[in-house]
């Protein structure tokens, strides 16, 4: 018990200096407006930095990702499959509403990815929102319709390829006369739908990325526990 | 000392007294992911600046975008780690039919 409370005690201390010591409002922006629009066109910031300036962290990340999600597709292989019945939900409002609500949920994510840098979203929010969707169709379609669009669709082949696709994106930097993962050299006008050089391109592939690694997770975990 | 401040801190706590008083394994894990709440909301309490890092017309100075790209770093990672963790404690569970710690540590010896 002594333990327990000495180890607490000195983990949360760790926290606790590093609270008194920083303030609200300390760390301001560092990136005038300027400089974001002269290098990179796109009017949200986050995304300038995520998808130009740190495009070399951002692909380890999504590097990262794609390794653990090939281990929890990997590892899910050696667990007993569930074989209990389906536990589809029989109520008619989940049943009609979901449906319904996955077209307007695919529609948003696309948006999300589509203008992610005019204003806030991305490639990560739009592949976490399409990927709990299919949460809900999961709770009123079969198990074995859904095995059926996952095997067809091959996705988790082509998941890997999405780390690949940035590596050569990167060499092409080379390409247009900069060094490597240099932007589109067309920042365009701020504001408008083509500006950013490549931000609707990475975030497409960012977002399909995070779509396919959040249905493994979710399909892999229905199919060797069941849905409850 | 801020309200913001005060209250990531108590998160925090929640989050590593659950993972060393907890003998279930996954209620420890889960509570890793209430310590890295935690440590987000600190870090945009401290990049707070009044204005979100959205270019708009008439404003100088924003949060901080830097801090807000880590963080969405963290917070992907995290989620695909936590589910990689979940699937080995699935895995030592159906070996040993148990998630208690205790008992884990007696079977192993």
């Amino acid at each position: 018990m002594i333990k327990t409370i000495i180890s607490i005690i000195l983990l949360s201390s760790i926290f606790f200096i590093f609270i008194f010591n920083v303030n609200i409002g300390d760390a301001t922006s560092t990136f005038t407006p300027e400089l974001i629009i002269r290098e990179n066109g796109s009017q949200n910031m986050v995304s300038s930095i995520v998808l130009d300036f740190r495009l070399f962290d951002t692909f380890f990340e999504v590097l990262v990702f794609t390794i653990a999600i090939i281990g929890v597709s990997f590892y899910m292989e050696k667990l007993p499959e569930y074989k209990g019945k389906d536990t589809i939900l029989r109520s008619p409002v989940i049943q009609i509403m979901t449906p319904i609500l996955f077209q307007i949920i695919v529609l948003i994510s696309l948006y999300i990815a589509l203008t992610g840098h005019i204003g806030p979203g991305g490639g990560f929010a739009a592949g976490v929102i399409l990927g709990t969707g299919l949460i809900g169709v999961s709770f009123v379609k079969p198990m074995d319709e859904i095995e059926n669009i996952f095997k067809r669709s091959k996705i988790e082949k082509f998941k890997i390829l999405s780390p690949l696709l940035i590596i050569i994106y990167g060499i092409l930097g080379l390409v247009w006369g900069d060094t490597y993962f240099a932007n589109f050299p067309l920042t365009g006008e701020v504001g408008s739908l083509l500006s950013g050089g490549s931000a609707v391109l990475i975030n497409f592939i960012i977002g399909f990325e995070v779509f396919a690694g959040t249905w493994t997770i979710l399909y892999k975990f229905i199919k060797h526990r069941g849905l409850l | 000392m801020n309200l913001y401040q005060i209250l990531s801190f108590l998160v925090f706590i929640i989050g590593v007294f659950g993972v060393i008083n907890q003998k279930d394994m996954i209620l420890k894990l889960l509570n890793l992911g209430t310590i890295q709440s935690g440590v987000v909301l600190l870090f945009i309490a401290i990049s707070y600046n009044g204005h979100s890092p959205i270019i708009t017309p008439g404003i100088e100075s924003y949060s901080d975008p830097l801090i807000h790209s880590f963080l969405l770093t963290v917070i992907v990672i995290g989620f695909a780690n936590l589910s990689l963790m979940l699937v080995f404690v699935m895995i030592l569970s159906s070996k040993i039919k148990t998630y208690q710690i205790d008992e884990i540590e007696k079977k192993i010896k």
